[in-house]
């Protein structure tokens, strides 16, 4: 008989119990400094105590030591990688081929009839860029961004795929942003199966008031992605409510409770797509 | 300590691309040096995470997609690839939530097939309810499990954090040594005497 064995038998309880408790999660930055070994003995074992708690965060430790190059990665044969690229390019299609060349002017010379309108139309046209550049510019000032392509040093957050994960008690998950983080990306999972037929998702404060609403588009993996300049989201408590159109009628898809809290000074963070 | 990837200049070069895709977006031009740096990183990653090698490189592809679809800016090349991390630690859990899915409507599809099937025969085979626990049997492992967590707090450290990543979360030694940033063979030491201690705690062994 195995003298540990019921040693063993005790220890693996562990497994099924809610004891211990991981503490608050460090951010995404402190996570990566202890990968690489840049905190201080004691700021490291810290996070370690934490690791040995929390499973998502050592699921990244894990992951990241990998991404980046730190755990050595069985080398991929270039034949098979050059495979893999070519189906890579082929998924992505044509859509992404690279920026498009620019548009060739329309051949007014061509237009015997219309040449005389060829410096007024193009003095309209600059006129039109203009104005269209500037209402574009000062609408990115007062309406959330629902671009792809995330502000520089954005902080992106995914609110999670589970309840659990996407709140912290019922006021939601907290958010802290940087001085220095120009926008905030939100990724929403929602837990009810997408039917309707287009999306829209609003802002509320915590008094019920909508302060912002837009249409939104669901990823292939069924999230929504939302950006807001920071300037749009001063610190308080929110509901990011998610909305479904189908035959007519407007329903709740799923609703989001966050809480935006303004950091003034201490550690960068990394954001969490 | 650990110590940052080396090719520096090559790491500048990949941020320097991925920052100019945050402005103009990716071209294929830009992305295909950050494809084959990363892809069989993610792949290793995944084929850790998944058993079947054709989803691994799926979820991989995947990974690569999401990243080549939402180009932003970073100051720091680890930043991106903890964004980049996190983008595959998505992917994943959107895999195991279908795989559940998948599952959890196989079980259903099962039990009312079974159920059509009907008769008292198939429908006896079929269990109704889980089995109910022997109350003074749960009372006792939650006893254990306390009495555990107790002993557990009275470890040093480096002995917990082992100990707890090898029994509360099911960790191998080498993902234990590569969490906590030591070898193996320290985990394998580490655990031993953290095991003894514990024994002595909970009075299940003497020395």
């Amino acid at each position: 008989v195995d003298p540990d064995s019921s040693l063993d038998a005790m220890l693996h309880t562990l497994g099924e119990t809610v004891l211990g408790e991981p503490g608050e999660h460090p951010t995404r930055d402190r996570l990566v400094a202890y990968c690489l070994g840049e905190l201080t003995p004691q700021e490291s074992e810290a996070i370690a105590a934490h690791l040995a708690w929390c499973r998502e965060d050592a699921s990244f430790v894990l992951a990241f030591r990998e991404v980046s190059g730190l755990d050595p990665t069985e080398e991929e044969p270039a034949a098979e990688l050059d495979a893999a690229w070519s189906d890579f390019v082929k998924r992505r299609g044509p859509a992404f081929a690279g920026p498009s060349a620019p548009a060739s002017p329309p051949d007014l010379r061509a237009r015997g009839t219309r040449r005389r309108f060829r410096m007024p139309l193009a003095l309209a046209a600059s006129l039109l860029v203009a104005v269209v550049s500037t209402a574009g510019w000062v609408v990115s000032l007062v309406r959330p961004d629902r671009s792809p392509v995330a502000l520089a040093n954005g902080q992106i957050v995914d609110l999670g795929a589970t309840d659990e994960e996407r709140t912290a008690g019922s006021e939601g998950r907290e958010i802290v942003l940087r001085a220095d983080e120009a926008s905030l990306t939100v990724i929403l999972h929602p837990t009810r199966e997408l039917t309707a037929g287009s999306y829209s998702a609003a802002l509320l404060t915590s008094e019920g008031q909508e302060i912002w609403q837009d249409d939104v588009r669901p990823t292939e993996l069924d999230a929504f992605h939302v950006t807001f300049p920071r300037e749009s989201l001063p610190a308080g408590k929110y509901v990011l409510e998610l909305r479904g159109r189908k035959d007519g009628r407007v329903e709740i898809v799923d609703r989001f409770p966050v809480r935006i809290a303004l950091e003034t000074s201490g550690p960068s963070r990394v954001p969490r797509p | 300590m650990l110590s940052a990837p080396s090719a520096k200049g090559f790491d500048q070069d990949l941020l320097a691309l991925a920052n100019q895709a945050g402005r103009e977006g990716w071209t294929d031009a830009t992305f295909e040096p950050i494809y084959r740096r990363y892809y069989p990183r993610f792949l290793n990653y995944l084929r850790r995470q998944v058993s079947r090698p054709e989803v691994a490189k799926e979820l991989a592809q995947e990974v690569m997609m999401n990243v080549f679809k939402a180009p932003a800016s970073f100051d720091s090349l680890p930043r991106f690839e903890a964004w980049m991390t996190t983008i595959a630690q998505n992917v994943l859990k959107n895999h195991w939530r279908t795989v559940n899915a998948q599952k959890r409507q196989g079980a259903e599809a099962t039990a009312e097939e079974l159920s059509r099937q009907g008769g008292e025969e198939s429908a006896a085979g079929f269990p109704e309810r889980e089995p109910v626990p022997d109350p003074l049997e749960e009372v006792l492992r939650l006893e254990r499990q306390v009495r555990v967590a107790r002993a557990l707090e009275q470890l040093p450290p480096k002995m917990r954090n082992v100990a707890v990543l090898r029994y509360k979360q099911g960790c191998g030694y080498d993902e234990i040594g590569r969490i906590l940033g030591v070898s193996v063979s320290t985990v394998k030491s580490q655990l031993h005497d953290a095991k003894k201690r514990l024994a002595e705690l909970l009075g299940e062994h003497s020395e």
